[in-house]
């Protein structure tokens, strides 16, 4: 999923002065399973705005609607009725959201989260980096733990001269990726494979390449 | 201006909070008409949500009252509730909100001595305080 | 031989090699090295020039190995991956060979966080182990990384670094021996104050042949007080420091005299283990001292500095 936090209240309050009817949109999937921004966490933010802002003597009328997904429009669009009403949205959901309805509309829509990185549930509350789309996987070669993400210096022939008691020089919370990937293919038999050197790496597949864009013409109508 | 009297709203669990104010009733203590108990099975299930949708409709105060931490009808309830009671203080007081209007009780179902104990405090500090909303005030009518 | 510089020339020789560590100013003023080497100059045969070491913006490698050329110690450029990517190392490379450089060691690099710009965006396109094959690719094979043919090549001499004291213990001679089949001509070391860790290092390179494969250069440093060696100890990742050497620094009346006769120690001990070639002294801001920790350690006179044999260079 794609993990994200909420962005300081201060912040989002910042965002949102000038407007005086607002929407706070959330998204139902990915940022609700990090409890950033589905249902909930969009009714408890409306609530701190409309307390927040009543307090400064600012009124804001605040709608609340939270959609199954924000990336893509055939959600975004059964709500259009809604932005009608507001002058901007906020929403709850990561940037991918934020941007697909932007696009949709003529009026401001606002960012609510921060949006982080792609991950999984570590354990109740704690999610953590996995995948950091490089176009091009190496996880067969490195025990099913990705380096390029995982790795504080995405090294594909590592572990650093940092690494001790399996912790990461940068963060002694924070597991060494290559440690992890000698136990591992240790384990599985296969570390006579991290003998051979990698290659350097063909960024060209990842972000450095320019944004990218995938189209399936089989799926196409 | 009449004195003001502030509008406290009481979630109280059904095995400790909720007894504990019947008692006190009982033994003499009487509610103002500002206050408003709300039953609930257990104040664990208590959301940040309802704690700010209680300030939203008017409220000046919200008090929590559940089981003592050690002898919660459904163990870990009251230790949830603390969480929730911690996160929303954290929230009021982001917001500009008195973190003071939140408070949270553990009492037993006997202790209704104690029950209006706090909540006298509790409309005392909160009528200093003054409104959450003085300009709801003016248009609060009968209801 | 592939560079014609003095530290190849001498490791080729068979004499037992003593590199030091300058680090330039964290400002402009070259007088800095100047004064530096003037500690170093006949009392090591080759200096390191860290690049940005730890993170922490200083004068470019490049451009302070160029000054301890002018001033005539020749430099072991270091240059790290976490601040430039394949063409801006690629050009380092080129231009540190243009202006008489002759040695490069190819690192990882700290990763920011250590340094004074935390917020920066790191780099980390090749890694050191890719570094040291790309370097060794444009020399060899006259090649740029992407393929591209180049006419004059850089012939260097190539260097890496290897950790026996980071964690996974076995996996670290295995790593030494990937940069070594990248194209690693010498190694140096991170310092030693774990003897016993480091002779098992060491067994398991020469059962893998690697002292043949590549110079061995073992890392040293003189510590001033027991406060350092337990900050180290502490604080750094990757380096083990003993409880006895803690002991006997904490029991030390002047602390600044006993790192210097420990260091003199274990370079002696260093000395006799089979494969090692030579020693690398980092005394990081105490250049001073290394002048008597050579002296003591029986490493003096250095041998003299010859004219580099002639290169036959072709193409432009
Ligand atoms: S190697 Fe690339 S695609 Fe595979 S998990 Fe890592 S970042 Fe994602
Ligand atoms: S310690 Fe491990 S995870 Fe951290 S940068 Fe080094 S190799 Fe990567």
């Amino acid at each position: 999923m794609i993990v994200a936090e909420q962005k300081p209240i201060e912040e989002v309050l910042k965002s949102i002065e000038p407007f005086d009817k607002i929407l706070v949109l959330g998204c139902n999937t990915c940022v609700a399973v990090c409890m950033a921004g589905g249902e909930k966490e969009a009714g408890i933010l409306a609530s701190m705005i409309r307390l927040a802002r009543e307090k400064a003597g600012k009124l804001v009328d605040v709608l609340e609607k939270t959609v199954e997904r924000q990336c893509d429009d055939e959600f975004l669009l059964a709500e259009k009725e809604l932005y009608d009403k507001v002058e901007a949205v906020l929403s709850t959901a990561c940037g991918v959201g934020v941007q697909q309805l932007s696009a949709l509309l003529q009026i401001p829509v606002l960012p609510a989260l921060n949006t982080k990185f792609m991950g999984g549930t570590k354990d109740h509350g704690t999610w953590s980096e996995r995948c950091s789309g490089c176009g091009d996987c190496v996880l067969e070669l490195t025990g099913g733990i990705c380096p390029v993400s995982r790795c504080a210096k995405t090294l594909l022939n590592g572990p650093c001269g940092g690494s001790a008691d399996g912790k990461c020089e940068v963060n002694p919370d924070t597991d060494c990726a290559w440690q992890l990937i000698i136990d591992r293919m240790t384990a599985l038999e296969r570390l006579d494979k991290l003998l051979e050197i990698q290659p350097a790496k063909n960024w060209k597949t990842a972000r450095d390449g320019g944004p990218r864009t995938q189209t399936r013409e089989d799926v196409k109508l | 201006m009449a004195e003001f009297s502030p509008r406290i709203t009481l979630f109280c669990c059904e095995s400790c909070g909720f007894p504990a104010a019947e008692r006190a009733v009982k033994q003499g203590y009487s509610l103002s008409p500002e206050c408003r108990l709300i039953k609930i099975p257990c104040t664990g299930k208590l959301d940040v949500l309802y704690i700010l949708k209680a300030f939203e409709a008017g409220s000046d105060g919200v008090a929590i009252a559940g089981c003592p931490e050690d002898a919660c009808r459904y163990e870990t309830g009251s230790l949830r509730a603390k969480n929730k009671f911690d996160k929303t203080r954290a929230i009021l007081e982001k917001i500009g909100i008195e973190p003071e209007r939140i408070k949270r009780w553990q009492v037993s179902s006997s202790m209704g001595e104690k029950f209006s104990r706090l909540l006298s405090a509790m409309e005392e500090e909160l009528a200093n305080l003054g409104p959450l909303f003085p300009d709801r005030l003016k248009k609060r009518g009968d209801n | 031989m592939k560079s014609g510089s003095h530290l190849e020339r001498l490791l080729d020789k068979g004499t037992f090699v003593v590199t030091g560590e300058l680090g330039p100013p964290k400002s402009v003023n070259r007088e800095v090295i100047e004064r530096k080497v003037g500690y170093l100059k006949g009392m090591v045969d080759a200096v390191n020039i860290t690049d940005n070491q730890t993170a922490i913006a200083r004068m470019s490698s490049v451009a302070a190995g160029v000054i301890c050329v002018q001033t005539g110690l020749e430099p072991i450029v270091q240059m790290v991956c976490r601040d430039k990517n394949r063409l801006a190392l690629q050009s380092d490379v080129m231009g540190a060979y243009a202006l008489g450089i002759r040695n490069i060691l190819c690192l990882t690099g700290d990763h920011q966080c250590f340094g004074n710009h935390p917020e920066c965006k790191n780099v980390f396109d090749l890694d050191a182990v890719q570094f040291v094959q790309m370097v060794k690719t444009m020399r060899d094979e006259k090649k740029f990384q992407s393929g591209e043919e180049m006419k004059m090549e850089p012939r260097v001499f190539i260097g890496a670094a290897a950790n026996p004291f980071a964690d996974p213990f076995e996996f670290r001679v295995i790593r030494m021996e990937k940069k070594i089949n990248a194209g690693a001509d010498f190694i140096q070391t991170q310092p030693v104050f774990d003897l016993e860790r480091f002779e098992r290092f060491m067994e398991l390179a020469r059962k893998r042949n690697l002292h043949k494969r590549a110079y061995i250069l073992a890392g040293v440093m003189p510590v001033k007080s027991v406060r350092a060696l337990t900050y180290m100890r502490d604080s750094v990742p990757g380096v083990i420091i003993p409880e006895d050497a803690v002991e006997r620094m904490g029991a030390a009346a002047d602390g600044k005299e006993e790192g210097k006769q420990m260091c003199i120690e274990m370079i002696k001990k260093l000395k006799d283990i089979e494969g090692v070639a030579g020693i690398h002294i980092m005394a990081v801001e105490w250049e001073q001292a290394i002048p008597e920790i050579v002296e003591k350690a029986c490493l003096l006179p250095r041998p003299p500095v010859e004219a580099p044999p002639e290169l036959v260079e072709t193409g432009d």
